[in-house]
């Protein structure tokens, strides 16, 4: 066919090309039928160069039309230059073929294709390239959610390596826990190999192999491997960080695999050749053996097996090198069994070891945290108008008995369907303790000291948005603990002390809060030194006598750090107060409380949930205020004699012996009260780091339950005021910030 | 005709690329239905015919090689075609998997030919460049 019918072609393909419209699907048909009609042999013929650009084209239509491409334009763009190259091709006519090699080469990188579709790769031959051009152009992968999907539980999957890791520090041979460390390298691998990854790909792969040798017992892991694969863990956290962050528009950073992957293969290559010099390891396994199950179930007499095992010993005194021969493909061989009983009874054998395993049958379903966020939103408006109905005047009007009924009824359900909201975006802390375990063996390691950890509680529930924010508060207690606390092992051999400190995580609850303990056995917080620093940073002068608690709650204040020298762990005198900040923006509060030489415990009290707030309403003026339950101490109608006017401290109220300033909640919001005789009103004793001082208000209204409202961006940092409530009558509450109404 | 397909997998993700591949291989699909590991795809086994299971290997609770056991030795599965999705790092492990009566495998990762080939031969029913032609242009007209 001659060329000219091909240029036509292909200039009908690129107005074509250039008239479509983002979104216009049906305008892609006659573009595909174009590109096929190119693509027939007899048109073809002389200009194959051509054909694998046109592969790609179409290709990329049928990606457009499946949707794989979320910005329309983007890809009518992709397309347009795909066919000047064609015809640029053309117009060099068959002796460029190097360059349409190499344009066709580049394609995949801005094209995208969640699947490869390098026209010269005929076969599915995928390259683990070490090469440094790995990632394939995320920005133009435009399927976010298979992404986030794949991110999401990538990283839920790694997670639960660190923890298992530590198990199988203690039972190195269990088959299952090698088997939960497998599996999420094997299916990074597979995922990010669709997905062009090929960085996550090939250490996954690598990785993947050397836990592949591990469960069929060529080797143990041991400490240099594990330290490996935590290595692995976080980089690969890192590559998904990366890929999040791409995800967003941001840039797409190549890091350099090559070291790590080295450092990989040689540590397999010791496993494999310390291992082959001893093939008997596998017999002296107390698990039972395939062999001894085969002889067990008369498939084979003990007479085989011992052939079989002779010959094991003697292929790999023959081969060393190489992993021993498996006995089940030494009795196939042998013609002694088949294959499937073989596989049953590696079967069997795996069955007898996962008897822990078994048993667990609560059946479960993966929710989007966004919805379930909606859900609770809904019912929380739902509590909110069931009150509004409630207390509505017309209703109460023509309040019946039934209607009585069926008002309560429904009160009840709504309350139950919250509980029941509320507890389904609860989950165990057990995951962010298990967190820990890693974060204070690297702390070990780091700091030389010998440290247990000791947990319990970890099935206390709390609610999942917390889960995230209470993490790093925790992180800073714990290698607060591990730096300062805990002693080296010879000042503790020195005091008398076991070698080996141990830091206690414990979570409970405790009046509608979640309260987490971090102890230590250290040596303690230095009172002494305390006292000094706070002096000298004027936080207390030479003649107080703060109590041991006040002395070691100062530590949280800014700028404090006791520390000699800054170590590479903490102590730079940043943080503490950090963490307090953290912990009370959660409405929490944190604690801490030492014995010289015993040890210190910090204590971690947030609430339950941050969607809901126990507060007592308060009414000043015609505005109703809620204070936080956790903030208040009494409320009490001082007598005229309490009152007392001091000059330069100004009001005070003098509540069981001590003088408490006193502060005008009409004044701080500018309304008008109803009274403004304190002896006339009431005051409520709030409490706020240790410090009390009452709120002056008209009346009390009652403690209730109130879901929190944001304010909005705009609202969101006004000093004395934490939130919104939608009250039973469908009007606004303020929630009051105790800290800033203070300050 | 269009073809029923199981598709098992423990990754979720894993599964969407598999029924997105799929899907854009153009092979006649009729329902794909998923499940995450080899009990579960016997559950789902019970109510729904799969004319081709595609399962992986590695997966808690019952891995693929068991699930092809048990597929197998049911007399009314056992013509149920299997087949493997595997990754290269364990080849006598897909031998197995064939000698069990796998109707084959593909390795991860694939490409929408690569598994349309692969259905093809084993469902057989279309020919594969009309096939193609036909389910381009059906997905084309509207």
């Amino acid at each position: 066919m001659s060329q000219e019918t091909i240029v036509q072609l292909l200039n009908d393909l690129a107005a074509d090309v250039v008239m479509l419209e983002p979104g216009d699907l049906s305008s892609l048909g006659p573009l595909l039928k174009t590109v096929e009609e190119l693509e027939k042999p007899d048109v073809s013929a002389g200009f194959e160069f051509l054909l694998p650009r046109a592969e790609q084209f179409r290709d990329a239509i049928v990606t457009i039309i499946f949707e794989e491409f979320k910005e329309p334009e983007k890809s009518i763009e992709l397309l347009s230059t795909s066919i000047s190259k064609m015809q640029e091709a053309l117009r060099n006519g068959a002796d460029s073929c190097d360059s349409v090699v190499s344009v066709a080469v580049e394609k995949p990188e801005e094209s995208v294709a969640a699947v490869d579709v390098e026209p010269e790769s005929g076969d599915a031959e995928h390259s683990s390239d070490l090469d440094e051009e790995l990632f394939i152009g995320v920005d133009f992968s435009q399927d976010h959610d298979l992404y986030q999907g794949f991110i999401a539980e990538s990283n839920e999957h790694l997670d639960t390596i660190e923890e298992n890791i530590l198990n199988l520090e203690q039972d190195p041979e269990n088959l299952e826990i090698l088997n939960s460390i497998f599996r999420p390298f094997h299916t990074v691998k597979g995922v990010s190999g669709f997905m062009n990854l090929s960085q996550m790909n090939v250490i996954a792969h690598h990785l993947e192999n050397l836990l592949d040798d591990a469960r069929n017992q060529k080797f143990y892991l041991d400490g240099d491997a594990t330290d490996l694969i935590l290595d692995g863990v976080d980089f690969l956290k890192k590559m998904l960080g990366q890929l999040n962050l791409a995800l967003d528009g941001g840039e797409l950073e190549r890091m350099s695999v090559k070291p790590f992957i080295k450092r990989v293969d040689a540590l397999h290559q010791v496993l494999l050749g310390g291992d082959a010099a001893t093939p008997d390891a596998e017999n002296e396994s107390p698990a039972p053996k395939i062999g001894e199950i085969l002889v067990e179930e008369g498939v084979i007499s003990s007479d085989d097996l011992e052939g079989a095992l002779a010959e094991q010993r003697v292929a790999a005194a023959a081969e060393p090198e190489k992993a021993p021969k498996k006995i089940g493909k030494i009795l196939v061989d042998q013609k002694k069994t088949n294959v499937k009983t073989v596989a049953r009874a590696i079967r069997q054998q795996k069955q007898r070891k996962d008897v822990a395993g078994a048993g667990s049958g609560v059946s479960s379903i993966k929710v989007d945290m966004e919805k379930l966020d909606n859900l609770v939103d809904m019912v929380g408006e739902l509590v909110i108008v069931q009150a509004m109905i409630h207390q509505d005047p017309d209703i109460a009007g023509l309040v019946t008995r039934k209607v009585t009924e069926n008002m309560a009824q429904l009160s009840r359900i709504t309350s139950s369907l919250q509980k029941v909201a509320m507890s389904m975006r609860m989950v165990p802390i057990k995951q962010t303790f298990g967190k820990m375990v890693r974060l204070v063996r690297d702390l070990a390691k780091k700091t030389e000291k010998k440290i247990d950890l000791v947990m319990s509680g970890e099935e206390t529930e709390i609610d999942r948005n917390m889960v995230d924010l209470i993490y790093d508060p925790m992180v800073h207690m714990i290698r607060n603990s591990a730096d300062h606390g805990l002693e080296t092992p010879e000042d503790r051999r020195a005091s008398g002390k076991d070698e080996t400190g141990t830091i206690t995580l414990k979570a409970y609850h405790g009046g509608g809060n979640v309260i987490i303990e971090i102890v230590d056995d250290g040596r303690g917080l230095n009172l002494e030194k305390i006292r000094e620093k706070a002096i000298e940073k004027g936080l207390l002068s030479e003649n107080d006598q703060p109590t041991d608690q006040e002395l070691c709650n100062m530590i949280l204040a800014p700028g404090f750090s006791t520390a000699d020298k800054v170590t590479d762990v903490s102590g730079r005198g940043v943080g503490m107060d950090v963490v307090k900040k953290a912990i009370e923006r959660l409405r929490g509060v944190i604690e801490i409380d030492t014995n010289t030489g015993q040890g210190s415990i910090v204590t971690i009290k947030v609430p339950l949930t941050l969607a809901i707030i126990d507060g007592m309403v308060v009414i000043v003026g015609h505005e109703r205020y809620i204070v936080p339950t956790l903030n208040v101490v009494e409320s009490l109608r001082p007598l005229k004699e309490q009152y007392h006017t001091v000059q330069g401290q100004g009001e005070l109220i003098k509540v069981r012996d001590r003088l408490l300033p006193l502060v005008r909640l009409h004044q701080v919001f500018h309304s008008e009260a109803q009274t403004t005789n304190p002896w006339e009103a009431l005051v409520v004793v709030v409490e706020h780091e240790g410090e009390q001082f009452c709120l002056l208000v008209d009346e009390l209204v009652g403690k209730q339950e109130i879901v929190i409202k944001s304010l909005g961006e705009r609202l969101k940092d006004l000093p004395g005021i934490a939130g919104g409530a939608i009250m039973g009558d469908g009007r606004v509450g303020l929630i009051l910030d105790v800290a800033g109404l203070f300050t | 005709m269009a073809y029923n397909i199981l598709v098992v997998d423990d990754s979720l993700s894993m599964r969407a690329i598999i029924k997105k591949v799929i899907a854009m291989s153009g092979f006649d699909v009729g329902e794909i239905a998923e499940a995450g590991n080899g009990l579960e795809a016997l559950a789902k086994l019970e109510d729904f015919w799969a004319d081709v299971v595609l399962s992986d290997i590695h997966m808690p609770e019952m891995d693929g090689i068991e699930l092809l056991k048990k597929i197998k030795s049911d007399p009314l599965m056992a013509s149920m075609p299997v087949v493997m999705i595997t990754t290269e790092s364990r080849d006598e492990v897909v031998s197995g998997a064939l000698a069990m009566g796998a109707a084959g495998y593909i390795k991860k990762p694939f490409r929408p030919e690569d598994i349309k080939a692969l259905l093809v031969e084993i469902l057989g029913g279309e020919d594969d460049a009309v096939g193609e032609d036909q389910s381009e242009s059906d997905d084309c007209d509207f």
